[in-house]
């Protein structure tokens, strides 16, 4: 079974089947939004259950040559750091149909039908295993989430959106850029034009090549995940998207960038990723104090999810640019960890906006009271975002730092100032809305009551975070051997004992 | 649950053991956080708020203690402090119960007429943490006190400001007793007579009451040492364990039974000889009792240097920066695009001379370049 290319056309195939549905019948397109995503699912899940442990290569490839004078070939695959953020994604996008299902704007159906495409360009961007595919997706994924501000956003929705694709493009354009040229360099050394990234694995670039090709692609995934100070677009596009949307972007949109880095970025190009080492720890830790003050400060709860994340990914880049084996696997553990409390925390964030009409914290307040069961949902995911001791967060938080502290105590110094943040402005978000007088609802808050649906959508999130906190060995043990296996080149550039003693791009593994 | 941090530097001795000069900083954060606790507690009204700033204080004693090097004697004490806390806290808790919610001294007085298990209570704990011979305390202060003698200069100036502060303990601790269960009946007597507490709340208080009296026991100077016994496997790493001296011994068990006698009859000539004095001393240094009052203004002092600055930066740079900074980078780079567009765009007038300008413009330039390139052929 060609279970990779399932992956991708299985949502597409739904996404048209979608367009074609007519727009009065609002029934069968939320049928076929939600069979999409869970048939998605269930690929996915197979692909889990195949999956080999302990190979740190690409597995499952499905490879077919494309245009083969220039090298370009349809391959998809899997490896330990893609294949949560497969499982994730589809996860996530299933929760999320189900939650635009039960509030369906006006063109429901078109609203499903781009969710899913935008489903299509993530998991083809997490399974991609050719640089030219790796950007065919990245800029598919980029249109859906796009049109989606565009036109079910809020007021300043078309700023937000012209923004938000003008930003993102030009880091994309510079990508293509540093595509084709490392293509062409590495022809020299090849042989043939190839764009494949196990073929590009240890090609000793030119230092000054490596650098600015590391760079070239460093930008593009700068800007995606956002890294301070390329997060302009984020609080125009988190607050006026659907919140939805905002989730899924927060979720999975912000993984494509670190990703990115890892499957790329580090091991194609480990010299000048060691060069460039200090300059984006640096812009990664003003990241974490920046987006963390301002998350303290935020006027709406959506702003203050959407900085703790700006904090929370210069943790994850933070963690993986060190280039640390406990690090790097602290970081691959925290893109899922991550990718679900925000999922969890935006959901919140829609329950009590629709409830009490309002996402300014200033003006809600006692909700508690009416609405017991959302107040302890909200402390479990509040607990978790701050990382407390017993949450999934605090395992990969806790890598990363140890791992951090291993190569440059001075960072995990500063880096933790994020971790103490976090508890201030997540318990500043709890307590505003869910303690004290009761304000901006008329009945105690009992309208933002979770209900049904919403269980839905909050509790098998609730579930994997408590999963990953008591048993993150289940996930970690998948992605060792790649993420060693990522880092590796970076290590022995840096002159620094390696991971493993295999330097990547020497095992042919299992690609046929 | 608070003295988790005593038991955590205890359990991790091995770690403070590496490092003299961190057991000498701790061992003297343990001091003065006991005599600040002390005094704040000296000026404290809630009865809840003085058991509360008592705990500090001891546990001041055991910081003191472990950080020393005193560890089985500050475990001792942990142990103690356990009964004789919890006996006065039930204390409290019935007399607050009886009065109706009713915590502040002002409204107290008189109640052992009424309530005799709780003065028995608060008796036997104030007896208790005050040191008074025979006492549990006694017994486990006097051995982190004799033993700090035992530890060098840090070790005298721990022995010092332990005596003082056992002797204000008692002073804080009787003052509390005086004040709510003799003298007169508070101003305007009580609304209801506070009604004695039924037995499941007395026998608790009354076992805790008779520990705080023979727990103590367990580990008697010149005589045997029960907890240092039990403790010895888990501490046979140290090394250098402290020893007390049969002087120090003597010399902690004198001073320390003066300090408790001392603070007890002090707080009796202050509350309980002549309650009126209270009030006619009212306005007796003012000054530092308002800044005991407020627990030395630690909490404003927090809030000045950690949350205030913080607050001002998240708003600064949500408010100043982030609209310059990363929004800067956008909206500076869209007024570039369109001034230069503007610019370009204003020779797209539509109107023909100017595209004719423009053509014959370009004839001449592509003939001078012609020219150039001719005459630089040949």
């Amino acid at each position: 079974m060609p279970w990779m290319s399932l992956l991708v056309i299985v949502p597409f195939v739904a996404a048209i089947a979608l367009a074609f549905v007519p727009r009065g019948n609002r029934a069968a397109g939320r049928t076929i939004g939600i069979v999409g995503a869970l048939l998605t699912l269930l690929v996915s899940i197979g692909i889990v259950t195949q999956f080999d442990r302990g190979v740190g290569t690409m597995q499952m490839v499905d490879h077919v040559d494309w245009v083969q004078s220039i090298g370009l070939s349809w391959d998809l695959g899997v490896d330990g750091i893609s294949i949560w953020l497969v499982l994730m994604t589809t996860v996530l996008f299933s929760l999320g149909m189900f939650a635009a299902a039960q509030r369906l704007p006006q063109r429901g159906n078109m609203f499903l039908s781009l969710l899913l495409l935008s489903e299509v360009g993530l998991l083809g961007l997490f399974t991609a295993g050719d640089l030219v595919l790796f950007y065919v997706f990245w800029e598919f994924m980029l249109i859906p989430f796009a049109f989606l501000i565009w036109t079910w956003g809020g007021d300043d929705r078309r700023r937000a959106g012209i923004t938000f694709v003008v930003y993102t493009m030009v880091g994309s354009l510079i990508m293509l850029v540093a595509i084709i040229s490392t293509a062409m360099i590495a022809q020299d050394h090849i042989g043939h034009l190839t764009f494949l990234i196990s073929d590009l694995h240890g090609v000793p670039f030119s230092s000054t090549a490596s650098t600015l090709l590391f760079a070239g692609f460093a930008l593009a995934f700068a800007i995606k995940l956002p890294l301070w100070p390329f997060h302009g677009w984020l609080p125009m596009a988190y607050s006026q998207a659907p919140i939805v949307v905002t989730a899924l972007m927060a979720a999975l949109m912000s993984k494509a960038g670190v990703y990115g880095l890892l499957r790329v970025g580090v091991p194609l190009f480990p010299e000048g990723a060691n060069t460039l080492l200090i300059p984006i720890a640096i812009l990664a830790l003003i990241g974490i104090v920046y987006g963390s003050l301002l998350a303290w400060r935020a006027p709406t709860m959506r702003l203050l999810v959407g900085y703790s994340s700006l904090a929370h990914l210069g943790f994850i880049v933070l963690g993986i640019m060190v280039f640390d084996r406990m690090a790097a696997q602290g970081a691959v553990l925290q893109m899922v960890n991550h990718g679900v409390v925000v999922a969890a925390a935006f959901t919140i964030v829609m329950i009590i906006g629709r409830g009490g009409g309002t996402e300014d914290m200033d003006r809600l307040g006692g909700l508690a009271k009416g609405a017991p069961r959302l107040a302890v949902a909200f402390l479990i995911v509040a607990m978790a975002s701050l990382a407390l001791p017993g949450a999934n967060s605090f395992v990969g938080e806790f890598f990363i730092l140890g791992g951090v502290f291993n190569q440059y105590a001075w960072m995990a110094v500063i880096a933790m100032f994020g971790v103490i943040y976090a508890a201030v402005y997540m318990l500043r978000m709890y307590q505003s809305t869910m303690n004290g007088p009761v304000k901006g609802v008329s009945d105690d808050g009992r309208s933002c009551e979770l209900r049904r649906g919403d269980a839905l959508i909050l509790v098998p999130l609730i579930l994997i975070m408590f999963f990953i906190a008591l048993w993150p060995k289940a996930l970690v043990g998948a992605t060792q051997a790649s993420t060693d296996r990522a880092i590796a080149p970076a290590q022995i550039a840096a002159d620094r004992p390696a991971a493993q003693i295999v330097p990547s791009g020497v095992t042919p593994g299992s690609r046929p | 649950m608070v003295t988790a941090g005593v038991y955590l530097i205890v359990r991790c001795h091995a770690i403070f053991q590496m490092s003299e000069l961190a057991g000498d900083i701790i061992a003297v954060i343990g001091a003065l956080t006991l005599l600040m606790a002390a005094t704040v507690a000296l000026q404290q009204v809630d009865i809840k708020r003085v058991l509360a700033w008592s705990t500090v204080s001891q546990i001041g004693y055991m910081i003191m203690g472990a950080g020393l090097g005193a560890y089985s004697a500050a475990m001792f004490h942990l142990l103690m402090h356990a009964f004789f806390k919890a006996c006065l806290f039930l204390a409290a808790g019935i007399v607050i119960h009886a009065l109706h919610d009713e915590q502040r001294l002002d409204h107290m007085g008189n109640l052992r007429k009424y309530l005799r298990v709780a003065y028995f209570g608060m008796g036997m704990g104030c007896l208790a943490i005050a040191g008074f011979p025979g006492f549990d305390a006694f017994f486990s202060k006097d051995d982190i006190l004799a033993t700090s003698l035992a530890a060098g200069p840090v070790g005298v100036f721990c022995w010092v400001v332990g005596v003082i502060g056992a002797f204000i303990t008692a002073v804080y601790m009787f003052r509390l007793l005086f004040r709510a269960f003799w003298g007169p009946d508070p101003k305007g007597g009580y609304a209801h007579a506070p009604h004695a507490s039924g037995w499941w709340m007395a026998v608790p208080v009354s076992i805790l009451g008779v520990l705080s009296l023979v727990a103590g026991w367990i580990q008697v100077p010149f005589g045997w040492s029960g907890i240092n016994d039990w403790l010895a496997p888990v501490l046979a790493d140290v090394k250098n364990p402290l020893e007390p001296t049969h002087a120090g011994e003597w010399l902690t068990i004198g001073f320390s039974t003066a300090a408790a006698l001392g603070g007890i009859a002090l707080a009796w000539w202050l509350f309980a000889a002549d309650p009126e004095r209270r009030i006619r001393l009212a306005n007796v240094a003012r000054g530092p009792r308002q800044l005991m009052d407020n627990a030395y203004d630690f909490d404003r002092a927090y809030d000045d240097l950690f949350v205030e600055p913080g607050r001002e930066l998240g708003t600064v740079l949500l408010d100043d920066v982030e609209p310059a900074g990363p929004k800067g980078l956008i909206t500076g780079t869209t007024a570039v695009i369109r001034d230069t567009a503007r610019v370009i765009s204003a020779s797209e007038n539509g109107l023909v001379r100017t595209y004719a300008f423009g053509i014959v413009a370009g004839l001449a330039l592509a003939g001078v370049v012609l020219a150039i390139v001719v005459a630089g052929a040949s």
